[in-house]
């Protein structure tokens, strides 16, 4: 047996009960399609109560009606039926109409045909059962509807699987395949949980109807256990001896629960189910005998209870003797099968379309191929060289079987159409290879394109052979349909178009295949013309991209790049549910992110469904938009921003993880959209639920990636993003706790991470170490470090913090001042910790400040303060705890720096003004003055810096006169970049208002340029220009400062007016106060004295209290 | 040896006697209207067939409840009748093998059976009728013939609503043409009171379906009072479109009330016309109806009568798949 087959049986086969429709017709009663029976065999037995009690109420038969609906092949009118009940539900059925629901929505998803439609409505029935599990406390019910459920995730991942064995070996079918697994194991648990608990429910009854029922129920349960195990077994890998040994344990494993099934009970139909599926497990185990055996014992059997089974045994059976090539007499072999197929094709007429019937057919089909082959004389190439009448008649009988199979999807859709093109051209023979002006009618041509179309798939063909080959479908195809006449079926002549369609852009003939495919899409309503409108969307997207490729000019492809739009909103509106419009989607959001609408974006992204090929593409580019999105200069509300970010969440949410085994292409896919998962919930609020699982989906990538054949070059990268977000989900544990005051457990969390990363620096550095993206890496474990360090400062452990700023030194390498940076914002946040605990009883101020100081006082013991760097940044440390004493201490001792070294020189004189600086806030003017002197003299004479440290200096000092003085020096210097600024902003609003103005493409590209030319200049008088204002405003501060002495007591308010309208003029004239942080300066200087404020409102300032 | 061939002689005899005898004996497959429902078969000699129904053992089957009948015929022509009676081959191919069974003696000496026959044949051809509408006029053009010449056979029963029903078929629906049928049916001399009461409720049907609902009343008037059927239908003719909310009403009463699956089916059919006749609730018509052709489907004109609605409405949902298959089920497909 094949996996496919036995996938195939699988969607059947498992069933109970038998049961009677109403009296239809004059045959009489009608049995239930078996597959119907089969699934609803469970839920028969559940209901019976319900239905009883519906009776005796007087209501109306409303599950009943529902099963009758289905029965009928109406699952969709069922579950529409039931969710209109829902609205106003009978007395009755109140409690358990939501779990009808849910069953109506999975019966509909077993008779959809649509691969994505039924992948919608499983997802829709999944959740209408957890709902309700969430929802109920009934102990029976919730048993079963948890064995629903698991048979619902089972059966999610048997179409998976099935998916999967339709197309050829390759990537696709590998990671369908391997996304089927996880189902499988889902599927096993619950079924294993939803046993456990009917068992303990027949423990605990003692109503034999009860018991009977739920003993029912068990072996249904342990009968979904076998068969879900055996499907787990086919979905392994089997490409080396060890994976093929596992996967026969498996399926071993399977037939044992099968057979102890199979030998329990005769009287129930589970138990003949059991056999036939325990025979395919042997039948997968190459044991053929003993599959033939089970499926012989049952076939066989005439009971009630095994009616299901013996259909699908037979079927099986039919098909293991068909595989059968060592029968002595082949021939008449095959003659007795035929005669067996088309018996049971008789006697199953209500199952003919059911996929056991659908599998007898494709049995027969090839018996008869083969029979009509049998002997015929082949050409070179395998081509039957001429057919007798008989092998003719016989030929055409198999081709209307293929075709009646191609005519709906099931598993043997593909594999009909291939067989089917093969008999055709045994059919036509040498005709399908004669001339095409010689083809006399449309179907001769239809057939001809047909044959030359398998020829294409049959192995590989050089270049020419295969052009040819669509010579020969275009030719045929387009003489076919000039020759149609009205006697041809129009279905076949819609075929026989987009086939042309798809010819043409195989071919490269992207225009034709562009404006036929939009014409058949405008004119087709049905699946086919969605079919044909994408290969349009596809011809037009190689389109553009040839113009690209031949430099065509850029109104050339917009041209095309609005109609390939206009043809993909057009397909979206038309074919909402196709799955070929997801195609449609995933192009328009291309287009609608590059115009920088993330929020249509991620909503045309989001309804992309899970089958389109590129799901986990389009959920990472979904999840891209979102963070995008969360941009300052995105123009969108916090709601709306906070809305796009939970729906790319959720979306994200939904991508499978990356499966060992699958492809490298979905693998990447998966991994990047899960790793774009966790960058988005960091933007949520911060809180442990989220930090959690920002922690577990890292473990769980870092776990995975390296089981995952992807490329050798991503795989570290990918591997250090894991890790990344791991460590981020446990550093934001951990920081939640610090803010907690919890630096213990914050300790507890870090200290082996922290032990990871100390490993690693002590190790050999990867090879990948001086890629770009590992400095984001090492950045996090930075982050760790100093996380670390300030929960051990919290805690007063000297010694461990001096440890972790041995680890943060060679994490940081060569980057001292990073490192020094970091440090000092460690400091600060330390330092603000402590401000915030002021006023708090319990020391904890006191104590962290303590903490603080002693690490520094230990960094700053003689022997560590060899590195310049070091004794910078405590220095800079005591001075944001205001221990400037000890800074100037410090500092004081800074070494001087080598002439040659450029970098230190800088350095250097960094620390010479730092000293200066902290000279003055320690207030000794005197020796401040004293250590500038040499500065303003010799390298500080034009340094803004310098200047400016001379200038507080005497503002500190008192002498407001010579500070101003300097202030207006610095503003002379520094007007002409302030004036060639605001040149720039007029200039720039000049060319705004042209440009809206302009009715010329050449006046407006001309205003656009102007345009570009004074932001360039702007650009650069920006710096000098904020410095020309920061002087001003010390010159304001200095000035107030000056007026509120003493002697201008009388005049003080006239004097204060004058500075008030200084600011306000500044106000109306600079809209940003002339830099980044003076509205702010503005702003604390008006509070610091009240007078100045009042002024200020009576000049008619507002801006800098218009937010208050 | 020669008691033996004596006995022999015996057997042969009596059963060369038991053929002659059985010609005109046949099965009747029918309709069971009370209790249950379902279909019963009574077998034995066929002693009279009529407009009203068939004798057969002693029981009279009315022609309103007949669905099948299966003749035994003489050997000669057994296996051959019996491999066209089972109708699997396509309704053509039928016919062919009908036609060809009609030119054998032991057929056209056999009155019930070559009419019942040539009743297959005109049924079969009014089943080919999606083949176009020459193929409609073909149909009913044997059903008028079938009608002319065989005016007091139980076969007029099914083939009027065939007739009905392909009147409607025609391109545009030629209701008027529909009732006379159903008229000349209630009228036909020996015309059962089941088969003249299901002919006045389907013109009643008919007329309410051409908007003549003073003429529908009028009908409805004329039908005896104790007919439970009757206030169903008052409910129905009186469902002006201002009041077709209180209709329905009173019809969900009244299906709630009654135990009757025949009752329940006409009432869930009129339930539906009414609901029909407002675009907003043509779905909860789509159910109505479905009621009938899924549960309460023991009356097979009610169930017809659903299936023929349920083919409409599909079609104006635009779910031509269903549509097709009730269509195809009208046609006995």
């Amino acid at each position: 047996m094949t996996n496919d087959e036995l996938v195939v049986a699988g969607m059947s086969g498992h069933g109970v009960v038998q049961t009677q429709a109403a009296p239809v017709g004059k045959c009489g009663r009608r049995r239930l399609p078996s597959s119907f029976v089969i699934r609803h065999s469970l839920v028969i037995g559940i209901s019976s109560f319900v239905i009883f009690v519906a009776f005796a109420r007087g209501e109306e038969p409303h599950l009943e009606f529902v099963r009758g609906l289905q029965s009928r092949g109406m699952a969709d009118l069922a579950a529409d039926y039931l969710q209109r009940l829902s609205a106003n539900p009978p007395a009755n059925l109140r409690a358990i109409l939501p779990l009808e629901v849910a069953r109506a929505r999975a019966e509909q998803a077993h008779q959809e045909g649509d691969d994505k439609k039924r992948a919608g409505l499983f997802a829709a029935a999944r959740r209408d059962f957890e709902a309700f599990l969430a929802s109920t406390r009934d102990a029976k019910l919730t048993a079963r509807a948890n064995l629903e459920l698991a048979r619902l995730v089972a059966a999610q991942g048997k179409q998976k699987l099935a998916q999967a064995r339709r197309l050829d070996a390759g990537p696709p079918r590998k990671d369908l395949t391997a996304q089927a697994r996880p189902f499988f194991a889902d599927a096993a648990r619950r079924l294993q949980e939803s046993a456990a608990q009917i068992d303990a429910q027949i423990r605990g009854t003692t109503n034999p109807t009860e018991q009977r029922d739920l003993t029912r129920a068990l072996a249904q349960a342990r009968l979904e256990e076998g068969i879900n195990q055996l499907h787990q077994g086919v979905a392994m890998p089997d490409g080396t001896a060890a994976e093929i040994k596992d996967r026969a344990a498996v399926i071993g494993r399977a037939k044992e629960t099968l057979s102890r099934l199979g030998v329990q009970d005769s009287e129930e139909p589970a138990g003949w189910l059991a056999k036939v599926w325990a025979g395919r497990c042997a039948e997968e185990l190459d044991s053929k005998p003993e599959a033939r055996r089970s499926y012989e014992s049952v076939a066989g059997e005439k009971s009630d209870a095994a009616a299901d089974a013996a259909r699908t045994a037979s079927y099986l059976l039919l098909r293991l003797q068909a595989r059968d090539d060592q029968v002595p007499n082949r021939p008449a072999h095959i003659q007795k099968l035929i005669q067996a197929c088309d018996d049971w094709l008789s006697r199953y007429k209500s199952a003919v379309q059911t996929p056991d019937g659908q599998g007898v057919r494709y049995v027969l089909a090839n018996l008869l191929e083969e029979q009509a082959f049998a002997g015929v004389r082949r050409d070179e190439r395998g081509v039957p060289a001429t057919l007798p009448p008989g092998a003719r008649l016989t030929l055409g009988r198999a081709e209307k079987i293929y075709r009646d199979l191609i005519e709906t999807e099931n598993e043997f859709t593909e594999r009909a159409r291939g067989k089917r093109a093969g008999v055709l051209v045994a059919l036509m023979g040498e005709r399908a290879r004669d001339s095409v002006v010689r083809l006399t009618n449309f179907e001769e041509c239809y057939l001809a394109a047909q044959v030359a179309a398998f020829e294409l798939t049959q192995g590989r063909k050089p270049a020419a052979a295969r052009s040819a080959l669509y010579r020969r479908v275009i030719d045929s195809l387009k003489r076919g349909l000039v020759l149609a006449g009205p006697g041809d079926a129009p279905r076949d002549l819609a075929e026989a178009r987009v086939m042309l369609t798809y010819a043409y852009l195989a071919s490269g003939d992207s225009y034709s295949a562009a404006v036929l495919g939009e014409y058949l899409g405008r004119t087709l309503s049905t699946s086919r013309g969605a079919e044909a409108t994408a290969y349009a969307l596809q011809a037009y997207a190689r389109v553009i991209a040839l113009d690209r490729e031949r430099g065509a000019p850029p109104d050339e492809v917009k041209a095309d790049q609005r109609r390939l739009r206009q043809l993909a909103e057009t397909m979206e509106k038309a074919w909402p549910d196709e799955a070929a419009t997801d195609y449609a989607r995933h192009l328009l959001s291309d287009f609608l992110l590059e115009e920088g609408h993330y929020v249509e974006a991620c909503a045309m992204l989001a309804r992309i469904a899970p089958t389109y090929a590129g799901f986990a593409q389009a959920r990472y580019q979904l999840g891209a938009a979102a963070q995008k999105a969360q941009g300052k200069d995105v123009k969108l509300t916090p709601a709306q921003k906070q809305a796009l970010l939970t729906q790319a969440i959720a979306a994200l949410e939904q991508v499978p993880d990356p499966v060992p085994g699958a492809s490298e292409e979905s693998n990447l896919a998966a991994t990047l959209a899960k790793l774009q998962l966790g960058t988005l919930l960091l933007q949520r609020p911060p809180d442990a639920r989220t930090y959690d699982n920002v922690e577990s989906l890292g473990r769980r990538l870092a776990g995975l990636i390296p089981k995952l054949e992807l490329d050798d070059q991503a795989t570290p990268q990918l591997a250090a993003e894991a890790a990344k977000l791991q460590m981020t989900g446990s550093e934001g544990k951990a920081y939640l706790h610090l803010k907690a005051a919890r630096p213990a457990e914050a300790r507890k969390l870090l200290d082996p991470i922290v032990a990871q990363i100390r490993k690693e620096l002590d190790g050999k550095p990867p090879a990948h170490a001086e890629e770009p993206w590992f400095e984001s890496y090492r950045d996090v474990q930075r982050q760790i470090l100093l996380l670390a360090l300030r929960a051990g400062i919290q805690e007063n452990q000297t010694a461990a913090a001096r440890q972790l700023l041995d680890t943060l030194r060679k994490a940081t390498a060569d980057k001292a001042d990073l490192l020094n940076e970091r440090l000092l914002q460690v400091v600060t946040l330390l330092k603000q910790d402590a401000e915030a605990l002021k006023g708090k009883s319990g020391g904890g101020r006191d104590q962290l400040e303590k903490g603080l100081v002693a690490f520094l006082d230990d960094l700053a013991a003689p022997e560590r303060l060899s590195v310049p760097e070091t004794r910078l940044f405590v220095a800079q440390a005591y001075s944001n705890l205001e221990r400037h004493d000890k800074a100037a201490a410090l500092l004081k001792a800074f070494p001087a720096a080598k002439e040659a070294d450029d970098q230190a020189q800088q350095t250097a004189r960094y620390a010479q003004l730092l000293y200066v600086r902290e000279l003055r806030l320690s207030k000794d003017f005197k020796a401040a003055k004293a250590a500038l002197q040499p500065i303003v003299s010799g390298w500080g004479k034009t340094d803004l810096n310098a200047l400016r440290e001379a200038l507080l200096l005497l503002e500190d000092e008192g002498s407001y006169s010579g500070a101003v003085n300097i202030a207006r020096d610095v503003q002379q210097q520094l007007s002409r970049s302030r004036l060639e600024y605001d040149k720039a902003v007029l200039a720039e609003r000049k060319a705004d208002a042209d440009e809206r103005r302009a009715t010329t493409e050449e006046t407006r590209t001309a205003a656009q340029l102007t345009r570009q030319a004074a932001q360039q200049a702007k650009e650069r008088a920006l710096n000098l220009r904020e410095r020309y204002w920061e002087f001003y405003f010390y010159e304001v501060r200095c000035r107030v400062k000056n007026d509120l002495k003493p002697q201008y007591q009388k005049e003080r308010d006239q004097r204060l007016t004058k500075n008030a309208k200084l600011i306000v003029n500044l106000e109306n004239g600079q809209e940003d106060f002339g830099g980044r942080d003076l509205r702010e300066k503005y702003r604390e200087l008006l509070v610091s004295v009240p007078a100045l404020k009042k002024a200020y409102t009576d000049q008619g300032g507002r801006k800098l209290f218009a937010d208050k | 040896m020669r008691e033996f061939m004596r006995y022999l002689a015996c057997v042969t005899c009596a059963a060369v006697a038991t053929t002659a005898l059985r010609a005109e004996d046949g099965k009747v497959s029918y309709r069971e209207r009370t209790g249950k429902g379902g279909v019963l078969t009574a077998s034995g000699r066929i002693e009279s067939e009529s407009l009203a129904g068939v004798r057969v053992g002693g029981k009279t089957i009315s022609s309103s409840e007949i669905i099948e009948i299966a003749y035994d015929v003489p050997g000669a022509v057994r296996l051959d009748y019996r491999s066209a009676a089972a109708e699997t081959k396509p309704p053509a191919e039928t016919i062919k093998d009908y036609e060809a069974l009609l030119k054998l003696p032991a057929v056209q000496s056999t009155k019930y059976l070559k009419r019942h026959i040539e009743y297959r044949v005109v049924a079969l051809t009014a089943a080919r009728t999606d083949e176009g509408a020459l193929q409609l006029k073909a149909a009913i053009d044997a059903i008028q013939k079938f009608k002319r010449e065989n005016a007091d056979a139980w076969q007029l029963v099914p083939l009027t609503r065939t007739l009905a029903r392909l009147m409607l078929d025609k391109d545009p629906p030629d209701p008027d043409a529909a009732r006379k049928a159903y008229d000349e049916l209630i009228a036909a001399p020996g015309a059962p009171p089941d088969v003249k009461l299901e002919g006045t409720l389907q013109v009643i049907d008919l007329l309410l379906l051409s908007g003549k609902t003073a003429d529908a009343q009028a009908r409805l008037a004329a039908l005896p009072a104790g007919d439970p059927r009757v206030p169903i239908y008052q409910i129905g003719v009186r469902a002006t479109p201002d009041k077709l909310a209180d209709a329905a009403k009173q019809l969900q009463e009244y299906i709630d009330k009654t135990t009757d699956p025949t009752l329940k089916a006409a009432a869930y059919n009129v339930l539906g016309d009414v609901y029909r006749r407002d675009p907003a609730h043509k779905k909860d018509a789509l159910y109505a109806y479905l009621y009938v052709d899924v549960i309460y489907n023991q009356d097979a004109v009610e169930t017809q009568k659903a299936v023929a609605r349920l083919a409409q409405l599909f079609d104006e949902f635009k779910d031509e798949p269903r549509a097709k298959q009730y269509r195809d089920r009208l046609r006995g497909k």
